[in-house]
Order: structure tokens, then C-alpha cells, then sequence
């Protein structure tokens, strides 16, 4: 037997685990266009450090899913070019792959549809050369079965869902399990099932309980204020928004905060209270505007702009439908709601809001 | 016991078949082995914070044997021009490869574990 010889990967430890939260911290507070710079300084090809970014990264994918993604580009383009070395055995495809997956996911969030997919196709070929690729390889098929969700592949979800969760339970994930069955609770609600949604994220919410996911939990409850909220539920709809608006704020969780307001407009809508309604999706409007969440901020244009004409307030309307316009443009969002569009942007060129096509438009975008 | 300690103590367990593998089955030098024992102890605890590795300590054993393996099998790869004749055990060993033959010692860890059982 023969053969080249190949250096054995011996690296120094720098950063010990407990410094390397605040490490990570520090670095994710430099700006980027200073960061690769400061390289050295920072830690940044230190293994531990960039195990606390990613920690860092992926909770804050819901909450501040803009950021998330640019840091998430910037740490997999820092590790891959020029090609790094990057702590022990598998950790360098862990980290690609990590980074990837994270800017899939927060890409999924902001509706970059096309991003989300290719970022998740990086992700998985790294994972393939980690140990326990399958528990990661089944992180990935999540952010894409939620993609299906994005674009209204319902069937497929509930088809799938049930299956991934099955598979996570197996490798012994529990909250990944929890997370299929969002999914699957939100195709339900999607077609109109609001019984069996309510009855899959009242499950959820137990099961969220018992494992101690404060998280899931608040997510849950969300959902379930907005199940209530549409069958006109008020009682219900309001007990579990104190209950989700309670966590959120422990958790700051403004994704969660910004989607309880728009399910609590909705409420006051149906509930013939106009004003308040407009109150609370403005609210939600200002928060999805912050954190980056186009595809939400380009949708409660849209419903803001049928309240306004339901007021009888056309130049608002149409104020609020030409704001959204761009964003939707831009993102490609709601391919089949390409005819719905195209009515809507006739109809803003004569000057007559054509108000079932903006309605069929903002439908597509009622989820989550 | 926190997650952190029960992490430390699945590797102390695993730590004697560790080191016999890597001596033994794959001919490393004694104070390299104690290197790579160190660096699999660091990757080890970051391993265990990983998103997928949210699971009891107990059951991330396997995946230390293997990576531990892999660790003795490059560095017996990385030598083999180098140092002295390949013994018949460090041939098997490269032979089978580092799956197989973390499956030998798992085998043994968990025959171990069963004895040890009341």
C-alpha cells in the first residue's frame, strides 16, 4: 500500500466555550463591510465562536429574518472563499452547511422564494460530508416543506408532513417533530379546515407545553388567535392572544408580534370596528416594515387598502395597493396570483379600485 | 447534572476504548494520541450542541466512536509513508476502514454495558 501523505488536521483551540457567546456577540455587532477585515481580531475562523454565531443566527431567523440572512451569507462566504480551515474533522462542511441552512430559512421568511431554494440545495450538499448528515439532511426537507407552504403546494404538505415528523421523532428531535405539524395545521387552514387546524395546534400547543418549548408554544397560540379570530370566535380569539403576547414579549419574538396583531385586526374587522382594526394593522404593518418581512408588509398593504375602500377612502386605497406593488414585483411573490395582479394594476390605471381582484390578490397571502 | 457534565462524562467513559483504538488499532504515538483525544473531547462538546444533536448524551456515543475512528484512521493514512512498517492490526484496521471498525467497538462498549447492568 502506497500513498500521498496527508497532513493530519491539528488545530490550536483559541476561544473557550464560555467566551464564546460574548465572542460571537462582538463579532456580530461589527458591521459586515468591516468584518473580514478584522478577521483575525474577531475570532472569526474559530470553531467555537462560529458555533455560537450560528446559535445566534438561527434564533433570530423569525425575529429579525434580514439580518439573519446577510450575517448567515457572510460567515458561509467568509469559511468557503478563500477556502478555510476551520476547526476538527467535519466541521468545516458543518459550518457551510449550517450557514447555508440558516440563510435558506430566513430567506424563506422574507419570501425570496428562488434564495430560499438554492441556499438550502448549498446546504444540503455540505451536510452529506458531516457525521449524522440524516438528522441534518431532515432539518433542510423541513425549510422545504414549509417552502411548499409559501407556494400553496397544500396537498404535498399534508402528505409529507406527517411523514418528516415521524422521521424526527425517530432521530429523536421532538421540537423538529412539533414543527412538521405547524405545517401541517397550516395546510389545513389554508383549505379552509379551520376545525382540523384548530384541532392539530390545540395538540401542538400541548405537546409544545410538555417539552418545554416556550417558542413553539407562543407560535402555537398565535395561530390558534387567528383560527378563532376568523370564525368570529372573539372570546377565544383574545384569551389566547393574551397568552401568546405573554411569551412573545418574554421571548421578543416580533415576527410572533406582528402576525398577533394582524390576526387581532382581522378579529376587530370581522367584529365591525373599522378603526381599531386599521390601528392593529398598522401596528403590525410598522413591525413587519423593521424587521424586514416584505412578504407580510406588501400583504397588510393590500388589506389595508380594502378596509380603506370599504370606508369609502379610494386615494388611500390606492395608495396603500401602489406601496405594495413594488414589493411584490421585486420578491415574485404569489405566482398564482399573477391574473389577480394584473386585474388589480388595470385597474389602478383607471382609477377604479377593482376590489375582488385585490381581495383574491390579499388572500394569497393569509398564512402562518 | 447538566447537559455540559453528562457530555463530559459520555466521553470519560469512552475515553479507555478511544485511546486503546487509537494506540493500538491504528499505531499512533502516545503523546499524538493524547492530542487527538483532546481535540475530539472540543469537537465532541461542540458536536453536542449542534441542532441535530439534540439528543440524550447516552445516544451521541456512537458518533464519537465513529469520528474518533476516522481521527485514527486519517492520522494512520497521514503516516503511513512516513514510520515504521504497518503492523498486521494497523493494516486490518485501514482495511476495513474506520466504519467497520467503530462498529467492533461499539460492540464491545455495549457487551461492556451489559455486564456492567445488575
Amino acid at each position: 500500500m502506497s500513498g500521498n501523505v496527508v497532513q493530519f488536521p491539528w488545530r490550536p483551540k483559541r476561544l473557550e466555550h464560555r467566551d464564546s457567546r460574548p465572542a460571537a456577540e462582538r463579532a456580530l455587532a461589527v458591521p459586515i463591510v468591516d468584518r473580514a477585515q478584522r478577521a483575525d481580531d474577531l475570532n472569526l475562523d474559530d470553531a467555537e465562536l462560529l458555533l455560537s454565531a450560528a446559535e445566534l443566527l438561527l434564533s433570530r431567523v423569525q425575529t429579525a429574518p434580514a439580518a439573519s440572512r446577510e450575517d448567515a451569507i457572510f460567515f458561509y462566504r467568509f469559511i468557503e472563499e478563500p477556502p478555510r480551515e476551520i476547526g476538527l474533522h467535519d466541521e468545516r462542511d458543518y459550518y457551510l452547511g449550517e450557514f447555508a441552512l440558516i440563510a435558506g430559512a430566513a430567506s424563506r421568511v422574507l419570501f425570496r422564494i428562488e434564495e430560499a431554494r438554492t441556499w438550502l440545495q448549498r446546504s444540503e450538499a455540505h451536510f452529506a460530508l458531516v457525521q449524522n448528515a440524516n438528522a441534518h439532511w431532515a432539518r433542510v426537507a423541513y425549510q422545504r416543506l414549509a417552502l411548499l407552504i409559501e407556494e400553496r403546494q397544500l396537498t404535498q404538505v399534508l402528505e409529507l408532513a406527517p411523514m418528516w415528523a415521524i422521521t424526527f421523532t425517530k432521530l429523536e428531535m421532538a421540537e423538529d417533530a412539533l414543527k412538521c405539524r405547524f405545517l401541517e395545521g397550516l395546510a389545513y387552514s389554508e383549505l379552509g379546515k379551520l376545525d382540523r387546524a384548530i384541532e392539530v395546534f390545540t395538540s401542538i400547543a400541548s405537546e409544545a407545553s410538555k417539552i418545554g418549548s416556550e417558542r413553539l408554544l407562543a407560535q402555537a397560540f398565535n395561530n390558534l388567535v387567528g383560527f378563532y379570530a376568523d370564525l368570529g370566535n372573539e372570546e377565544q380569539a383574545l384569551s389566547y392572544a393574551a397568552k401568546a403576547l405573554q411569551l412573545q414579549k418574554r421571548l421578543k419574538d416580533r415576527v410572533g408580534f406582528a402576525k398577533l396583531q394582524w390576526s387581532i385586526g382581522d378579529l376587530l374587522r370581522k367584529k365591525g370596528k373599522p378603526a381599531p382594526a386599521l390601528e392593529s394593522y398598522r401596528q403590525a404593518q410598522a413591525e413587519a416594515r423593521e424587521i424586514g418581512l416584505r412578504g407580510d408588509l406588501a400583504a397588510l398593504h393590500l388589506v389595508i387598502a380594502d378596509l380603506l375602500l370599504e370606508a369609502g377612502q379610494e386615494a388611500q386605497a390606492e395608495w396603500e395597493i401602489r406601496a405594495a406593488l413594488p414589493i411584490i414585483d421585486e420578491e415574485k411573490m404569489v405566482p398564482e396570483g399573477i391574473a389577480a395582479l394584473s386585474l388589480l394594476r388595470e385597474s389602478l390605471r383607471r382609477r377604479q379600485i377593482d376590489k375582488q381582484a385585490l381581495r383574491d390578490l390579499h388572500g394569497y397571502f393569509q398564512e402562518k | 447534572m447538566n447537559r455540559d457534565e453528562e457530555i463530559a462524562l459520555v466521553f470519560a467513559r469512552a475515553l479507555e476504548t478511544i485511546d486503546g483504538a487509537l494506540t493500538t488499532l491504528y499505531g499512533v504515538p502516545r503523546d499524538d494520541a493524547t492530542k487527538i483525544e483532546q481535540g475530539l473531547l472540543d469537537w465532541f462538546r461542540r458536536y453536542a450542541r449542534r441542532p441535530g444533536s439534540a439528543r440524550p448524551p447516552s445516544s451521541l456515543r456512537t458518533d464519537l466512536i465513529i469520528m474518533a475512528c476516522r481521527a485514527g484512521h486519517v492520522y494512520s493514512v497521514a503516516q503511513f509513508d512516513q514510520g515504521p512498517a504497518a503492523s498486521e492490526i494497523r493494516e486490518r484496521s485501514l482495511a476495513l476502514g474506520p466504519e467497520v471498525m467503530a462498529k467492533e467497538l461499539l460492540d464491545g462498549l455495549e457487551k461492556r454495558d451489559g455486564e456492567r447492568e445488575p
